[in-house]
């Protein structure tokens, strides 16, 4: 099973959401990096065949995904960034809806939706109408009808916004558990979702590819790069303009920064051991509001 | 793809809008002239005596009354209901042989202007007009006020009730999609872009048949409670809208050939409904577009006055609008043919054909669309 994108690119007027876009997949999970705008769910929504490419092409075991058509929608579940449900129906009867639209038959249909109510903590409330759900649970169904079909190519965009701390180590373990056979891609800004269970982190920039790399190559690029310097609560200032800063640990002596620098920021500091956070923030200077998200 | 239909008819039907504006409507409907039924039972039984072929003895018979009531009349005395009605029988019975006499005179007149005509489409026109007023026969009187409101119905009211039921309960059945976000599960599905969507215009179809039903099933009772079901057997003629019809159809036959007709041209602006809705991503944007293809002819028929050659002209654009097809009257209410290589062509039939092609067009379309359709950024 493989999925092959050549030179994708997707524009919209002058602007280039993603651009000359080359990699392969294989089974397994695969975390998407990038801040907003970087072209995640452009990426996510050509490879759910919701937008079309305006060059390059996307295969699946060789043949054109536009081509394949119904017969490739039959193999992918999908869960897109901004999920939008029928108020007037139940948790039951959207699954069954989209049970329905992905060609269950009914009695497959039932047994898959009660086994993913289940799944995603959803049975007692399942004749209860979607309009009454929290984002959660939202989110929850959401991720409940992406699985229905057993798809063999799993994207799911921002799939943890939204759920609690709980709910995403769930929902990571999984993804983590059904991608032996199957392709699963992830797109996040939140680095932790995929910190454990990527066999490859893609770092998206601007619409192009940086990085694909399994996380440890990917950390240690970074590896002479993260330091820990102890400083005054005056100097904190001073280094948050200087440098990009991660974590800020307070205690009695002043506070201790994390820092991502190609160069020591100081004869004080000391080698830290790199995280995908440090990595995030290393490629993406401009968004720090990551850490935030760290479970 | 039953279930998908099933699922599309269960999101088509929950919508309250549809309730709200069909209660609405039949109430509108129903605020007409308050009806006497006892007295209407009564004038069917005096009509019952004189109702068939009109005769020389049931004309002489009336003449009788007539002249009492004239007398009575003259001297200032009451007239009963039953001379009333036997009055206004007489009164029908010379309109209806005046009638066929001038259109005796007509069809004479048509026969010359065969011989005369100066085209082979214009001879072939004339002398299908000059056929089809012969085997005209509106010599029988009946009772009719019962099938005659249902026919009635159809051109005032029902095809209104129709339209907007399509508008306000079809219009979203695509943009409410997109608006929502929904369009992202639909259109990343196996079946999104291909059964789901023969799924909904079905559902649409099946929609606006329960539409018409329902008003149609209302506009039975009203008929029946008021003045039962007597005098299908009337001629077309036998209806004022319809004097100068060239059709020869009985009541029955022309109600049934409407609703035919009427039904057609719904669906086909049902499909319409569905492609505009496919278009466009604002539900208000779809319920415009539907509304302005059905409404604009009808503001242009009903509210604007024009005279001459531009009447001429917006009378043939109406002619062969889906507004005036659902409307169906005038197709039947007068003699109007399309050339068609030199054959002239019905009115009604050209109305089933254009409504077939553009409904098979939209059908077509949407498909189309929908195969190409991307989500909005």
């Amino acid at each position: 099973m493989k999925l092959t994108i050549d030179h994708l690119t997707k524009r919209y007027g002058k602007h280039t959401a993603l651009d000359n876009f080359t990699c392969d997949f294989t089974s397994g999970v695969y975390g998407i990096l990038g801040a907003n705008g970087s072209g995640k769910t452009t990426l996510m929504r050509m490879l759910a065949t919701v937008t079309t490419p305006s060059s390059g092409t996307i295969q699946y075991n060789g043949k054109n995904i536009f081509e394949l058509g119904d017969d490739y929608r039959d193999v992918i579940g999908y869960l897109p960034q901004h999920i939008g449900l029928y108020k007037n129906f139940t948790a039951e009867k959207f699954l069954y809806y989209i049970a329905a639209l992905k060609g269950l038959d009914q009695k497959y249909a039932s047994l898959k939706v009660n086994e993913l109510l289940e799944l995603v903590n959803l049975s007692d409330v399942r004749k209860k109408k979607v309009g009454t759900f929290s984002g959660g649970m939202k989110q929850r169904i959401g991720i409940a009808q992406a699985l229905l079909n057993d798809p063999k190519i799993l994207i799911v965009d921002e799939p943890t916004a939204g759920l609690d701390p709980k709910e995403r180590i769930r929902f990571r373990n999984l993804l983590s558990a059904i991608s032996g056979d199957r392709i699963v891609l992830l797109s996040t800004h939140i680095v932790s979702d995929i910190e454990f269970i990527a066999k490859e982190i893609l770092i998206l920039k601007s619409g192009r590819l940086l990085h694909k790399q399994d996380p440890q190559k990917l950390l240690s690029e970074i590896s002479e790069k993260v330091w820990l310097l102890q400083v005054s609560e005056k100097e904190i200032a001073k280094y948050q303009t200087l440098y990009k800063v991660g974590n800020i640990v307070r205690s009695e002596l002043g506070a201790e920064l994390r820092i991502i620098s190609d160069e020591r920021p100081s004869p004080a500091a000391v080698l830290a051991k790199p995280n995908l956070e440090d990595l995030y923030l290393y490629y993406f200077e401009e968004d720090q509001d990551v850490s935030a998200a760290q479970i | 793809m039953f279930q998908l239909l099933k699922f599309e008819l269960y999101k088509i039907y929950k919508q309250k809008s549809i309730y709200i504006l069909f209660i609405l409507l039949i109430a509108i409907v129903s605020s007409g002239g308050f009806v006497d039924r006892q007295n209407e039972r009564a004038i069917y039984q005096d009509y019952q005596k004189f109702e068939g072929k009109i005769t020389k003895e049931k004309m002489a018979e009336l003449e009788i009354v007539r002249d009492e009531v004239n007398e009575k009349f003259d001297n200032g005395e009451e007239v009963t209901s039953e001379e009333h009605t036997l009055y206004g029988i007489s009164e029908l019975f010379s309109f209806r042989i005046a009638r066929m006499q001038e259109r005796e005179d007509e069809i004479a007149g048509l026969a010359s202007e065969i011989n005369n005509a100066t085209s082979s489409y214009k001879m072939k026109k004339t002398a299908l007009k000059k056929d089809m007023l012969a085997s005209i026969d509106s010599s029988q009187l009946y009772y009719q006020k019962g099938p005659a409101i249902m026919i009635d119905m159809i051109y005032t009211f029902g095809f209104v009730i129709t339209a907007f039921m399509t508008i306000i309960g079809i219009g979203p059945i695509f943009s409410k999609e997109y608006s929502s976000g929904m369009d992202q599960f639909l259109l990343s599905s196996k079946f999104g872009r291909s059964k789901l969507v023969t799924a909904k215009i079905l559902a649409s179809l099946l929609f606006i048949l329960s539409i018409v039903s329902a008003w149609s099933l209302y506009s039975f009772a009203k008929a029946y409670y008021l003045f039962g079901m007597h005098g299908w057997k009337s001629s077309l003629q036998s209806l004022y809208e319809f004097i100068e019809s060239p059709y020869s159809y009985n009541l029955m036959k022309t109600f049934f050939a409407m609703m035919t007709i009427h039904i057609i041209a719904a669906l086909a602006f049902g499909l319409i409904t569905v492609f505009t809705s496919s278009l466009s991503k604002k539900v208000m944007v779809s319920i415009l577009a539907s509304g302005m293809i059905f409404g604009i002819p009808l503001v242009f028929d009903t509210l604007l006055d024009y005279g001459g050659t531009t009447k001429i002209l917006v009378e043939q654009i109406l002619n062969l609008s889906i507004y005036r097809f659902m409307k169906v009257k005038e197709l039947f209410s007068g003699f109007y043919t399309y050339n068609i290589f030199g054959t002239p062509i019905l009115h009604p039939i050209v109305a089933v054909v254009v409504s077939v092609g553009l409904g098979g067009l939209a059908w077509y379309m949407t498909k189309w669309v929908m195969k190409r359709r991307q989500v909005s950024i």
